[in-house]
């Protein structure tokens, strides 16, 4: 039998670990790294390149190297958040068939879940090759905020990758099992996950080995990614000014000083200075070379980047609202993602909780080591007495009613698994179809919030209005997924209809993709 | 008997009974139980009728039977937890109702969040215009047409008790601007 692992799949970096002997242990590339750029790239040579070669070549050809595919999993073309991303990104984002996105690189379409496979196959394997066997089965992590089309995006991923998802667990959630907590007494527990792409909030309480979540909220498109953003935006006006220059379309540059604003923040994590310099940044049409160099400190980055840490304790304030607390009532505050090195996002949760913030494991291991932990628990027989994870489903779910409106049948914060019912009638005579579509979100107007999909229930009996009544049944899964099916009064048959995800891959396709020339 | 199995016969025997019992039964306490019996019930079962340890070395046709089980407990503690929700159900018990179903449960959860905060008192879509020009009225310290719009909107909503408390507050506000308006003037004779 395979090994069951716990993969951290980050929109910036990845991790793999396992339970071995009663401990957990975090995977290492040969070269003894234990976290993997979540980055691919196309290029030179038939073969894609996952991983730390790939962010190697992220400086010098960005165009043919895809960073952040998370951002985009389960997303739809035209949303906000794919246009902002677009506008960012060295890489071509195009709209594929039904909305869905595609990634175009050297010519080539890859969807984000492909992209995210390829992640996938690349962790799988440094587990293979570090355990000396094969590895089939895998707890994968998501934000927890992330919406449906998002979880089963990241399902289908797995697939393709060709392993087999035994559960899509939240990272905060994951955190929180890592840390363990069991000592009896009942707490209260907040997780803050800031991470590459990604910024979530979950309120536990934590009763021995029963870890409950009360809350949850966050904000899929606000992380570190963000924070590099930002600075490279700020440190291209000053070359522009510097030099005369205006290069506010050119994305190479920008990619370049967004790497510079990455690494500089990184060293602003230790030290109150940093020099930040870019060789041969810009190459005008007339073949001068215009170099970048600047100083920055603490102070001024984080004026710049104060608004971003701020939105991040709105969203507290607004799951401790929803968990009915105060921030002084948490007992713990856990500190997970990368981004929470950063001295001013760590004093911030400290002060608005009012305690010092926990950040005892490692902030890039944490979630992996979690999820490593729930997979040792799902598929060893004598888990009986491992810890019990209950969490809830972060998004209310409704359907579209008259006028445009949402009717929520399963609000937010609700504990999964769960369902709900609810009966439709037929607004006609001889209606013999019943479209019905579900959303999620929190807005009262259904175009406000994320549309899961559409699905008829057809075949009807002609019957006068209103005397064909057909009973729906909306699930929540385990993983958070939802799941609809139908019973019709008149046949009394059950009909299961599947959600079907914006990913873009049918199940088929999901098993028969290939990745033998992913080179390792 | 090995527990494992002897849980897993417990499973099935409730999944059995399923539609005869209520979310007291579901939780294993007694109706009228503090709100701290309902707390450590839900962790004691919860704990135990998981799927994720009640499916531990289980045969795959098992697994609908305990998520269909815990999905009900879930159900009946999401209802019990909350003492406005339980009230209601409560009586919903007594007209013989062992499930709240999402018509019941939303009259439940508007209730419980006006409470909290008027702006969402309102049930009715025609009836929340009105309270919103309503509240609106109130905060501007126009009682008149406070007052009125409360009345419109107790004409799409008769029974909502939020209106009626706030009606009453329209009305002492007109009172109280009366008296305010007479004193005025009496000062204004004087002068």
């Amino acid at each position: 039998m395979g090994v069951a692992v716990g993969i951290d799949l980050g929109t910036s970096n990845s991790c793999v670990a396992a339970v071995r002997d009663g401990e957990v242990v975090v995977f290492a590339d040969q070269e003894g790294r234990r976290t993997q750029p979540s980055v691919v790239a196309f290029g030179y040579g038939k073969s894609a390149v996952v991983g730390w070669k790939a962010r190697r070549q992220l400086m010098y050809a960005p165009e043919s190297t895809v960073v952040s595919a998370k951002r985009l999993i389960g997303r739809r073309a035209g949303s906000e958040e794919v246009q902002k991303m677009k506008a960012q990104s060295a890489f071509g984002i195009t709209e594929g068939e039904g909305g869905n996105v595609q990634i175009r690189v050297q010519g080539k379409l890859f969807s984000p879940t492909e992209i995210s496979a390829h992640v996938l196959v690349h962790m799988k394997r440094i587990a293979e090759q570090a355990l000396g066997e094969p590895v089939e089965k895998a707890v994968i992590t998501v934000p927890a905020y992330f919406n449906d089309n998002q979880r089963q995006a990241t399902r289908d991923a797995a697939t393709m990758a060709g392993l087999e998802c035994l559960r899509i667990l939240n990272e905060p959630t994951a955190a929180a099992l890592a840390y363990g907590f069991k000592q009896g007494k009942r707490q209260h527990v907040a997780v803050y996950d800031l991470g590459g792409g990604t910024f979530d909030i979950s309120i536990l309480r934590i009763d021995d080995d029963f870890f409950e979540v009360v809350a949850t909220a966050g904000d899929t498109f606000l992380g570190g990614d963000d924070f590099d953003y930002l600075a490279a935006d700020e440190f291209l006006r000053l070359f522009c000014s510097q030099n005369g220059l205006d290069l506010a379309e050119n994305r190479t540059v920008r990619m370049k000083l967004r790497e510079a604003a990455e690494r500089a923040k990184v060293a602003l994590c230790s030290g109150d200075e940093v020099e930040v310099t870019v060789p041969a940044l810009y190459r005008s049409p007339d073949g001068k070379e215009y170099d970048f160099a600047t100083t920055l400190d603490r102070f001024t980055y984080a004026q710049w980047v104060l608004p971003l840490v701020q939105r991040t304790l709105d969203v507290c304030e607004d799951a401790l609202k929803a968990a009915n607390m105060s921030p002084r009532q948490i007992d713990h505050a856990l500190l997970v993602g990368g981004m929470t090195r950063f001295p001013l996002v760590r004093d911030s949760v400290g002060e608005f909780f009012g305690k010092p913030a926990n950040a005892s494991l490692n902030p890039d291991e944490v979630v992996a080591v979690g999820a490593a932990i729930q997979a040792y628990n799902l598929t060893n027989d004598s888990a009986g007495e491992s810890s019990v994870l209950l969490d809830v489903t972060p998004q209310s779910l409704g359907i579209r009613t008259v006028g445009g409106f949402c009717e929520i049948l399963i609000p937010r914060n609700t504990a999964i698994p769960t369902e709900s019912a609810k009966v439709f009638h037929t607004a006609f005579d001889a209606q013999t179809e019943v479209r019905i579509s579900a959303y999620q979100g929190e807005s009262r107007l259904s175009d406000d919030n994320e549309l899961l999909g559409e699905f008829v229930l057809e075949g009807l009996p002609p019957r006068p209005r209103g005397q064909i009544k057909v009973r729906v049944t909306f699930e929540i899964d385990n993983d958070g997924i939802v799941h609809v099916r139908a019973l019709d009064n008149a046949n009394g048959a059950e009909q299961a209809i599947r959600i079907e995800a914006r990913s873009g891959a049918a199940p088929e396709e999901l098993r028969s993709a290939r990745f033998d020339d992913i080179e390792f | 008997m090995d527990p494992r199995l002897r849980l897993r016969f417990e499973i099935e025997t409730m999944h059995e009974l399923l539609p005869q019992l209520d979310y007291y039964q579901l939780l294993g306490v007694k109706q009228g139980c503090p709100q701290g019996e309902v707390d450590s019930a839900f962790r004691t079962e919860g704990r135990r009728l998981h799927p994720d340890r009640a499916l531990a070395g289980a045969p795959p046709e098992f697994r609908g039977v305990a998520n269909t089980v815990f999905k009900a407990v879930n159900d009946a503690y999401r209802v019990l937890r909350d003492p406005d929700a339980r009230g209601h159900y409560d009586n919903e018990l007594r007209a013989g109702k062992f499930r709240m179903d999402s018509e019941a449960r939303k009259v439940a959860e508007a209730e419980a969040a006006a409470r909290n905060d008027p702006n969402k008192a309102a049930r009715t879509e025609k009836g929340g215009k009105f309270w919103k020009l309503a509240l609106q009225g109130l905060a501007d310290k126009d009682y008149n047409g406070a007052s009125m719009n409360i009345q419109f909107a107790m004409s799409f909503e008769p029974e909502n008790e939020v209106f009626k408390e706030y009606l009453a507050k329209a009305k002492a506000g007109k009172e109280e601007v009366k008296k305010e308006k007479s004193t005025a003037n009496a000062y204004k004779i004087r002068l």
